[in-house]
């Protein structure tokens, strides 16, 4: 199983769009174009079949991929933030000024 | 200081963003600030959509003759190639390619687009007709008309041509069309707009914002007057711009990531296939969604082909972008370099060997340049070869058959681009007929053609780009029946209700 823990500014920022939001919160781990893989802050979010919960941050739940379940269920990961001024992910975070990334321990 | 300016592109003008706020564009070689562009707002992206709708219900330019608008595409074509210094200049230091790529692809790519779709516009039949005798006598008129107000989400890896692949056949078919370039490479899509509008395209039918995707891009996706969105970029945000599309049953394109298969086969011509492998994966610092990044080597050649591709990637040379010897840039951004580098620590945590490069170049004191990557004994399981890196980074896993390879190239959530090298043409079709991709070279690679249908399978995307395909993806197709005017007892479908 994989391990997930929430740096205090990741879990700051996360309280932050927590209390701009109404609907439920979920983070997406997946990988794509342009951006590698990445953690995805969305509200109202479909979660693909076959996802894999990993963990939650802030009592958000965290899915990663179907695709990518196997390959990460070791993952010893920490859900992070760093500055980032021109993103154009949809994830919520954004709107703070920042992007969510995991940082492998 | 950075020197130049510029605004949002809307209803024909250039225009300050409603809030007022700018944003400087870095040149990813220097780290500098180059350009100055608004940032737009949900008002500007209202002003835009208004400006669209306005346009298209006028008819200003749906209702041109189908000649008039052909031709003003061709213009748009050779406009650009009238301003292809400026516009190469601009896109090399917003995005951080060379000048040798901007020059010999991106700007010619995006003209030759507008020329494509114009010829397409004019072989394109608008209305067929077909004779049909039950249950009635009719005539059937099949047509193709716009959609209506178009959005593109576009990325920062081809700034230039992304935005000519979603003006173009927009403006072909007739509809406006509202751009939103990403926010690191906003220039040459905002440039576009203005070449469209001294080519004769009329007000408000192309405008281009820049602005944050959560803000900018959330909006087109949801907006009600929004007909269509086409997106290209990563698998999770085009599924998130899916969902919030559906909000409003939005006619949907999306052009997403890859892990594209590049499979040696045994028979193919060794040097010719160690340099296409390398140019499919380390072509534009590796920042391209059809990149081939798994090379796929039969075993018993193996080492031998792992040592071309080292000797041939050493014929590499990083170095300033406006500099016509440079062959590789740096990449996007500091958060995109601190991505590739964490995944060369993933490979090495999974056991791949790093053979050569695997940091961040060490003859470049600025810019964010990162050496040419390559890793051998991967298995195809391993993270480093199911997920999309977006960098000069190579995974060659070894195969002992054909049958193999076939599996191999089929085992991802993706389904893009890729290729097999042979001698032998029918081996190489045999092959490339059972790859589960939207695109399969043989004997070359990135060698996406105009007139020839792009996009991916699997969650590499939805739909086409390019080509009369292209051009069906930004239309909506109408029957009209022509029944007779004849006595209600003479249709006899009728009675079924009346007796």
């Amino acid at each position: 199983m994989a391990e997930l823990r929430v740096s205090e500014r990741a879990a700051e920022v996360l309280r932050a769009v927590r209390a701009e939001r109404v609907g439920r919160l979920t983070i997406s781990i997946d990988s794509g174009c342009c951006e590698g893989t990445a953690p995805h802050l969305y509200e109202d979010y479909v979660v693909p079949y076959g996802a894999v919960e990993i963990g939650r941050a802030e009592g958000i739940s965290v899915y990663i991929a179907p695709h990518f379940a196997e390959a990460w269920k070791n993952v010893r990961a920490t859900l992070d933030v760093i500055d980032e001024r021109a993103s154009d992910t949809m994830s919520l975070e954004a709107a703070h000024g920042v992007r969510l990334l995991l940082r492998e321990d | 200081m950075s020197s130049k300016e510029f605004g949002l592109f809307i209803d024909g003008k250039w225009q300050p963003a409603k809030g007022g706020k700018t944003a400087e564009s870095i040149n990813p070689a220097t780290e500098e600030p180059w350009a100055t562009v608004a940032v737009a707002d949900r008002d500007d992206v209202d002003k835009a959509v208004a400006a669209a709708k306005r346009s298209y219900d006028a008819g200003v330019w749906r209702n041109k003759p189908k000649q008039e608008r052909a031709e003003i595409l061709n213009k748009i074509c050779n406009a650009i190639f009238e301003r292809q210094d400026e516009l190469a200049a601009a896109e090399v230091q917003d995005g951080g390619g060379t000048i040798r790529k901007a020059t010999a692809a991106d700007i010619p790519g995006g003209a030759q687009t507008f020329m494509q779709f114009s010829q397409a516009l004019l072989a394109q039949t608008e209305e067929e007709e077909f004779e049909e005798q039950v249950p009635v006598p009719s005539r059937n008129i099949v047509r193709r008309e716009p959609i209506g107000v178009c959005a593109g989400i576009i990325p920062w890896n081809f700034p230039f041509v992304m935005a000519s692949w979603k003006i173009a056949p927009a403006l072909a078919a007739g509809n406006s069309v509202i751009i939103k370039p990403a926010s690191n490479t906003p220039v040459t899509a905002l440039l576009l707009a203005e070449i469209c509008s001294q080519a004769g395209v009329p007000d408000g039918v192309v405008n281009v914002i820049s602005g944050p995707g959560g803000m900018v891009g959330e909006a087109l996706a949801t907006h009600p007057d929004v007909g269509k969105v086409a997106f290209t970029g990563s698998t999770e945000v085009g599924r998130r711009i899916m969902q919030l599309a559906s909000g409003t049953i939005k006619k949907v394109t999306l052009e997403l990531g890859g892990k594209s298969p590049n499979i040696i086969l045994d028979d193919a011509d060794l040097d010719s296939a160690a340099m296409g492998a390398l140019f499919g994966t380390f072509f534009h610092q590796g920042q391209i969604c059809e990149s081939g990044t798994r090379v796929l080597v039969p075993e018993p050649l193996y080492d031998g082909f792992v040592e071309r591709m080292v000797e041939g990637s050493k014929r590499i040379s990083l170095g300033d972008t406006l500099d016509p010897a440079t062959t590789m840039g740096p990449l996007v951004s500091k958060a995109q370099l601190d991505t590739v580098s964490g995944y060369v620590d993933i490979g090495r945590k999974e056991g791949a060997d790093c053979v050569i490069g695997g940091s961040c170049s060490a003859s470049m004191d600025r810019g964010y340049y990162f050496e040419p990557t390559i890793f051998r004994n991967v298995d195809n399981k391993m993270r480093i070869a199911q997920e999309e890196i977006f960098g000069p980074v190579v995974s060659v896993i070894p195969y002992n058959g054909d049958a193999a390879a076939v599996g191999i190239a089929n085992d991802s959530m993706y389904g893009l681009g890729g290729a097999v090298w042979s001698k032998d043409t029918e081996h190489a079709l045999r092959i490339a007929r059972r790859i589960q991709t939207g695109t399969v070279w043989i004997n070359d690679y990135h060698l996406i053609n105009v007139r020839f249908p792009f996009g991916g399978y699997k969650q590499s995307g939805v739909g086409r780009e390019l080509g009369p395909w292209g051009l069906d993806a930004y239309q909506e197709i109408k029957h009209i029946h022509v029944g007779q005017s004849a006595p209600a007892s003479d249709k006899i479908y009728m009675a079924m209700l009346f007796n």
